[in-house]
């Protein structure tokens, strides 16, 4: 038999705290990494309500998960021996090393919680950050009430890690302009990718499949539109381009062509519009001579179908995240969707580990109308 | 925003199996990690004296209860609660003995996601800490544990 006499501390040390917290395999196959240039990093929103946990590629949500046991972490003094125990209480014994002979596990710190890490998306705000159009007097208008941030600024201040970081940055459209950082607004993006094509394909460039340059399109395009900068053209090129290195890339033509679309949609606003038409006017924004193919289909999650053979843009910053008011928000702009018209509304709000159909099915109902044809209709 | 580093040099070196041999003792390992951490948990909490009792007081029909108690580094004063015992050639079973009454019956049991210790530095001005990083000191794999009643010891 091994025994052990257990303490417990009564006066805890004043310059520590301990707490316990849950080691995720992905976290514990980083930690095992041996790589000094690694990160850990524990961030929190202003007022406390969210904290995470980042890796360099990774975030986690981290939750104090209370129970109602006690659960003590306790030292093992045969193997930390470099602490002294003395029995200070006993006449005669003051000072003396006791019960030297015995094992003793001495607990140093008792909790009844320990913290839950669950991976989440990082998400970068950009709600406070300043707008670039390429126009400095309209910019300074609409730019009331922003912040001005370095690029490090916006990573230390949004819950999320480095490489999930740079992969939303660009898709957001952000961009560095004398060393703050600006979203780009869609109209300028639409701009110089517009820009970007016709000088592509002015130098003959086949845009299918070949890789272009980025230090000679840079000067090209600089020529072209003054307002433009190394970052900004970066960010279109990973926003829309393949295949990226640092010297090269391809165009990723169908993510550019849903571009147009969206945005000659979202040009239609609130009128009524007949797919043939606007077929023909998504077509005709693009840059001359850039023939790609165009499917109504790439461009789900952006329109709805109230009226047969007329299509309405919708657009979704305006509805809610909550699933309950966003599927009522739905309903009111059409009784009856298409069900592949109506997934991409909702997907990306689907809890983790849920199905798409038990949600709809929660808030919904599924119609059938022929074999592989449903319809999602209200209650 | 508040930002925070944590250093978890430690980690890599006990993820690794590359700590230093520090002559840990087989049975000591049972229950430990080689950094000499443990966890016991227990059932509601553990009701124990806030304070040590006084020297001054000491009489010699309280020798029991004043032996309960002990200095940790002449800082801090810790009390015996009970006592671990168990099988070197079964450590699943562990029971720990509260006083001379009660005893609880438990397990030493694989965590599914190990525990990592984290040392957080307690913000105080004029403190040597300030800009001390929390730290992961330590990664428990395994805990004892006590789900049942205490049983009377006969």
């Amino acid at each position: 038999m091994v025994q052990y006499s257990v303490f417990q501390q009564i006066s805890n040390d004043p310059q520590y705290t301990y707490k316990l917290m849950q080691l995720p395999p992905e976290l514990l196959t980083y930690l095992k990494n041996d790589n000094t240039d690694n990160e850990l990093v524990l961030k929190s929103t202003i007022n406390s309500d969210q904290v995470v946990i980042c890796s360099d590629s990774k975030t986690w949500r981290l939750r104090q998960m209370n129970h109602s046991n006690t659960a003590l972490i306790c030292d093992n003094m045969n193997i930390n021996l470099n602490h002294k125990i003395t029995d200070p209480l006993i006449p005669g014994l003051e000072g003396e090393k006791i019960n030297s002979f015995e094992n003793q596990l001495i607990g140093f710190n008792s909790s009844s919680y320990e913290y839950e890490l669950t991976p989440i998306a990082g998400k970068i705000e950009i709600e406070n950050l300043p707008r670039y159009s390429g126009d400095k007097l309209s910019d300074d208008t609409l730019n009331v009430g922003t912040v001005n941030w370095t690029l490090a600024e916006i990573l230390e201040n949004s819950l999320i890690s480095k490489h999930e970081f740079f992969a939303q940055w660009y898709e957001l459209g952000g961009c560095i302009v004398d060393d703050y950082a600006y979203i780009l607004t869609n109209e300028y993006i639409t701009e110089i990718l517009y820009l970007l094509i016709t000088i592509l394909i002015s130098e003959e460039f086949n845009y299918k499949d070949d890789k272009a340059n980025i230090d000679s399109i840079e000067k090209s395009v600089i020529n072209q539109n003054h307002t433009i900068n190394r970052s900004i053209l970066e960010t279109i090129i990973h926003k829309f381009g393949d295949d990226i290195s640092s010297t090269t890339f391809k165009l990723n033509n169908s993510k550019i062509a849903q571009w147009f679309g969206i945005q000659t949609l979202s040009r239609t606003s609130s009128n009524l519009i007949n797919p043939k038409d606007f077929l023909l006017q998504w077509k005709s924004s693009l840059p001359s001579f850039y023939n790609v193919s165009l499917d109504m289909h790439d461009l789900r999650g952006n329109y709805c179908c109230p009226i047969k053979d007329r299509i309405l843009y919708v657009d979704q910053i305006g509805l809610s995240s909550n699933l309950s008011i966003r599927f009522v928000q739905l309903f009111q702009l059409d009784k009856s969707w298409n069900y592949d018209d109506f997934i991409p509304f909702i997907k990306d709000f689907v809890p983790h580990g849920k199905k798409v159909d038990s949600i709809i099915l929660k808030y919904a109902k599924k119609k059938k109308l022929t074999k592989d044809k449903f319809l999602v209709v209200p209650r | 925003m508040p930002t925070a580093r944590i250093d978890y040099h430690n980690a890599q070196e006990i993820l690794t199996n590359n700590i230093t041999n520090r002559g840990v003792i087989e049975e000591d390992g049972i229950i430990s990690t080689p950094h000499g951490l443990s966890i016991i948990e227990i059932q509601g909490e553990l009701n124990l004296p806030s304070y040590a009792p006084s020297k001054e007081d000491y009489t010699e029909e309280h020798k029991d209860y004043y032996q309960n108690f002990i200095k940790i580094d002449d800082i801090y004063d810790a009390v015996k609660f009970g006592q671990i015992e168990y099988d070197a050639k079964d450590p699943q079973k562990v029971t720990l003995f509260i006083g001379r009454s009660q005893r609880l019956l438990g397990s030493l049991i694989d965590l599914d996601t190990p525990l990592a210790v984290l040392r957080i530095p307690v913000n105080k001005e004029n403190s040597d800490n300030i800009n001390e990083n929390i730290k992961i000191i330590d990664v428990i794999k395994k805990k004892m544990i006590f789900k049942q009643r205490p049983l009377p010891i006969m």
